[in-house]
């Protein structure tokens, strides 16, 4: 329903519940001699009443108090009922205190007696203001709720399309990396079987190149779907017994090559092992998204892990001599679509450490940063043993 | 392209381009293939054959994989043919249970991954 804009030109509606001709009669004429052009109609039936309500629209009604065979208190009941918003003003010629009070209670917005009407314009005038404020309150309502839907609805449809784009886009890199890998490890062969030939020694090259091509297209579909999973809430965390140092070590072995292309190195210290209940795959997600971090921003210089068990806790930090983050910009890196570099220079969603820190977050961890602008980066995952309990 | 005992590998896939790569790959390795486009053709075929590994994915039109492996599991001489999960399906991990499969392996699979587990799943057999 749209919201009617208060038009003060126009003659005033007003709806009047009166039994006695002669009361119309005074009404009318002091509401024509004291205030601007009004149009009356009058009812003396709740089913006239009820009619002329469901017939047009009323700036406002004026009702009497008794109507022999029904009260104001019966109209009032029919107005809510209709749920429109009208003001309701009660002129009565005598109305006991304990049946006005009652009047307002069910809902009417003022009273009058039939000899004091000098304020009833204002009155009219006021309720009609705040009848307007809140049917724009209402619209503004409806409104907000209509955009809200409308973006639930949006992101619904965001992430169901990221899923099924996920999964069909892996279909093709199916064969495509098969293909590639297979076309890789023949260039192999032929190139040892022919050493002197420096062709073969360059279509190898060139074809190992394209297979780490896949393999980032593959992490970057890979993103997209834990984005889908993050936000539909479908992060469900499966915690089983793992040891954080071999998680760290699985993770590292994946992103050799990545290390290698980068010509930097990892070196990893993990002084004991680490034992805790966690979902292992989600881990290595998270620490997957920060160790390419650092191979990614580290200028090709070492990367230290560090994998260690300290006041109850598990820890993980990944440590860069990279580009570093200005520190401006470290509190918006987790966030989604983020990134504290240019897009031109470096590619990626700026996914990875909102992934990271939600999959910490699941497990009642957290993930924390320092940084040198210039000089490098350390993340570091802290992580309750048993991921079910909160560290104390 | 390599001489080996060709031990035979079902490939169940509804993609064609994915049934063929996997089988070119395989039959490079001397491995004999023969593919299905779903669980009901695959059903079809194992009528009559006994393959030493079948390499399934899960979302496949006709029959899925998850039908498939019930039905296959409830017969007594399929259900001893090692099975590969292939597939590109969220929390892959989590259906291993359900799928009761050998192994799991998330599409893109590498060649190298592909081939170490087909071996290791045949040799055992054989």
């Amino acid at each position: 329903m749209m919201a009617e804009a208060l038009d003060l030109e126009a003659a005033v509606r007003i709806l009047v519940l009166e039994d006695s001709d002669d009361d119309v009669e005074l009404l009318a004429l002091h509401l024509r001699a004291s205030g601007p052009p009004s149009e009356l109609h009058r009812v003396d039936t709740l089913v006239g009443f009820e009619q002329a309500l469901r017939r047009e629209p009323w700036d406002v009604i004026l009702a009497d108090y008794n109507l022999g065979r029904f009260t104001a208190l019966d109209a009032l009941t029919i107005l809510k009922a209709s749920s429109l918003d009208i003001p309701f003003i009660i002129v009565s010629g005598s109305v006991g205190e304990e049946s006005a009070a009652r009047a307002m209670r069910a809902g009417a917005h003022d009273f009058f007696l039939k000899d004091h009407l000098a304020r009833l314009w204002a009155a009219i005038e006021r309720e009609r203001r705040e009848a307007e404020i809140r049917r724009e309150r209402r619209h503004a309502l409806a409104e907000r709720e209509l955009l809200m839907s409308d973006l639930r609805l949006a992101l619904e449809a965001r992430d169901e399309f990221l899923a099924i784009a996920s999964h069909e886009l892996k279909t093709p890199l199916t064969p495509l990396m098969l293909e590639v890998s297979a076309a890789c490890d023949l260039s192999r062969r032929l190139a040892a079987a022919n050493p002197k030939d420096v062709g073969l020694k360059r279509l190898g090259v060139r074809v190992e190149k394209a297979l780490g091509h896949i393999g980032r297209v593959t992490g970057l579909v890979n993103s997209l779907l834990d984005v889908t999973r993050i936000t539909g809430g479908r992060l469900a965390i499966k915690r089983s017994d793992a040891e954080l140092g071999e998680i760290v070590r699985g993770v590292v072995g994946q992103a050799q090559e990545l290390i290698v292309r980068a010509g930097a190195s990892v070196e990893m210290r993990s002084p004991e092992p680490v034992h805790g209940r966690w979902d292992r795959s989600a881990l290595e997600t998270a620490i997957g998204h920060l160790v390419s971090n650092a191979i990614k921003f580290g200028r090709g210089l070492p990367v230290e892990i560090t994998v260690e068990s300290r006041d109850g806790r598990a820890w993980v930090s990944v440590a860069d001599n990279g580009i570093g983050i200005p520190e401006g910009a470290l509190a918006r890196i987790f966030e989604r679509f983020e990134r504290a570099v240019p897009m031109e220079h470096y590619g990626g969603f700026g996914l990875g450490l909102w992934i990271a820190r939600q999959i910490v977050e699941a497990h009642h961890g957290r993930v924390e940063v320092t940084s040198t602008l210039g000089a490098g980066a350390k993340f570091t995952i802290v992580l309750p043993l048993d991921a079910n309990r909160e560290p104390s | 392209m390599t001489a080996r005992p060709s031990a035979q590998v079902l490939v169940v896939d509804d993609d064609v381009y994915i049934r063929e790569t996997m089988a070119d790959v395989l039959r490079d390795e001397g491995y004999a293939v023969q593919t299905a486009c779903h669980g009901v053709a695959a059903l079809e075929w194992l009528a009559s054959c006994t393959p030493a590994l079948i390499l399934l994915d899960v979302n496949m039109p006709v029959m899925n994989g998850m039908a498939f492996r019930r039905i296959q599991l409830a017969d007594a001489r399929l259900a001893s043919i090692p099975t590969v999960i292939v597939s590109a399906i969220d929390r892959l991990g989590e259906y291993t249970r359900e799928l009761a499969a050998d192994r799991v392996l998330a599409k893109p699979v590498g060649l190298d991954e592909l081939l170490a587990v087909v071996e290791q799943l045949t040799r055992r057999r054989g």
